[in-house]
C-alpha cells in the first residue's frame, strides 16, 4: 500500500480547518499502515461523494461513539465494506460488514504530525 | 482533539465458542469415521481400494482441517475476547486454553477418541468459563 496515498496536510488544507471546512482527528490503532500511523493528525471534509478507495471516518456499526478510520474495499448500493490497509493487524479475522453511508462522517483529505514511536 | 480508531477489523464485539465447539465435534466425527472405516477385503477390487484411499484421504483432511479451524477459533476468544482482567477472575485462564491448543494439535496427529473427547472437554471448558465472564447461562449444546 502506497503511504502517499493520503498527502501531508499543507497550507490550503490547515486554512481549510481554520474556517471549519476540515475536521480533525487523532489516529489511534495501525490497521491502516503505512498510509495513517498511530498518533497521526487526520483532515476530513464531508463526505459528498465516495469511490473505492477512500479512506474515510466512520461510526462503528455497533459501538455508535466510537470512530473508525477505514478505507472503503467496495459500495453496495447504499452500504460500504470497510477495512484497514494493514492485513497483519487484522488480529481476528472478522470483518465489520456492510455499513450504512450514512454512518460515514468524514473523508479524509490530509495528515500531518509525527506518528508516535512504535518500538523496533 | 476527537479520536479516530485503526485497530483490527473486527472491533465488532461478537464472539461465541460456539464456533470452536462446532470444529470440534467436527474432529470427533472425523475421528469416529476414520476408526470405523474398514479397509477392502478383496486385495484384486482396485476400484474399491481407491474408493478406500480416496474417503481416508478426505476424512483426514477434514479431520486436520477441522481441528486448525478449532484452534483459530479458541486462539480468537484467548487473545482478543479476554482480557487481563479476567485472569484475576479465572487464574486458570492461561492454562485451559493452552491445553485446549494442544488437545486440537493431539487430535491431528493421532486418530484417538480420546484425544477428540478431551478437546471436547477443554472446549467445554472454555464454553462454560466464557459465559461466566459474560454472567450468562447458556447450555453446552452439541449440534451431533
Amino acid at each position: 500500500m502506497d503511504a502517499s496515498i493520503v498527502k501531508k496536510a499543507d497550507w490550503p488544507e490547515k486554512l481549510k480547518w481554520l474556517i471549519g471546512k476540515r475536521r480533525r482527528f487523532k489516529v489511534n490503532g495501525n490497521s491502516m499502515s503505512p498510509v495513517l500511523e498511530e498518533g497521526e493528525t487526520v483532515y476530513a471534509k464531508n463526505v459528498k461523494r465516495l469511490s473505492v478507495g477512500d479512506i474515510v471516518i466512520a461510526h462503528h456499526p455497533f459501538k455508535k461513539s466510537i470512530l473508525l478510520v477505514k478505507q472503503i474495499k467496495w459500495i453496495e448500493g447504499q452500504r460500504v465494506m470497510l477495512q484497514g490497509v494493514n492485513p497483519h493487524q487484522s488480529t481476528d479475522g472478522r470483518q465489520l460488514g456492510l455499513i450504512r453511508i450514512t454512518d460515514i462522517v468524514g473523508q479524509v483529505t490530509a495528515k500531518e504530525g509525527r506518528p508516535a514511536y512504535r518500538g523496533m | 482533539m476527537t479520536e479516530v480508531f485503526a485497530h483490527c477489523d473486527g472491533p465488532c464485539g461478537v464472539y461465541d465458542p460456539a464456533s470452536a465447539r462446532i470444529a470440534a465435534e467436527a474432529v470427533v466425527s472425523m475421528t469416529k469415521k476414520l476408526l470405523d472405516l474398514k479397509r477392502p477385503t478383496d486385495p484384486e477390487n482396485e476400484q474399491a481400494i481407491l474408493e478406500y484411499h480416496n474417503t481416508l484421504a478426505r476424512y483426514i483432511a477434514i479431520k486436520e482441517q477441522e481441528a486448525q479451524k478449532c484452534k483459530d477459533e479458541l486462539l480468537i476468544l484467548w487473545t482478543d475476547y479476554f482480557k487481563p482482567t479476567h485472569l484475576e477472575v479465572f487464574p486458570k485462564l492461561h492454562e485451559t486454553f493452552w491445553m485446549a491448543a494442544k488437545a486440537c494439535s493431539d487430535c491431528k496427529v493421532h486418530v484417538s477418541m480420546e484425544s477428540a473427547q478431551t478437546l471436547m472437554e477443554k472446549v467445554k471448558e472454555i464454553h462454560e468459563l466464557f459465559w461466566k465472564s459474560k454472567n450468562r447461562e447458556v447450555a453446552w449444546t452439541l449440534a451431533s
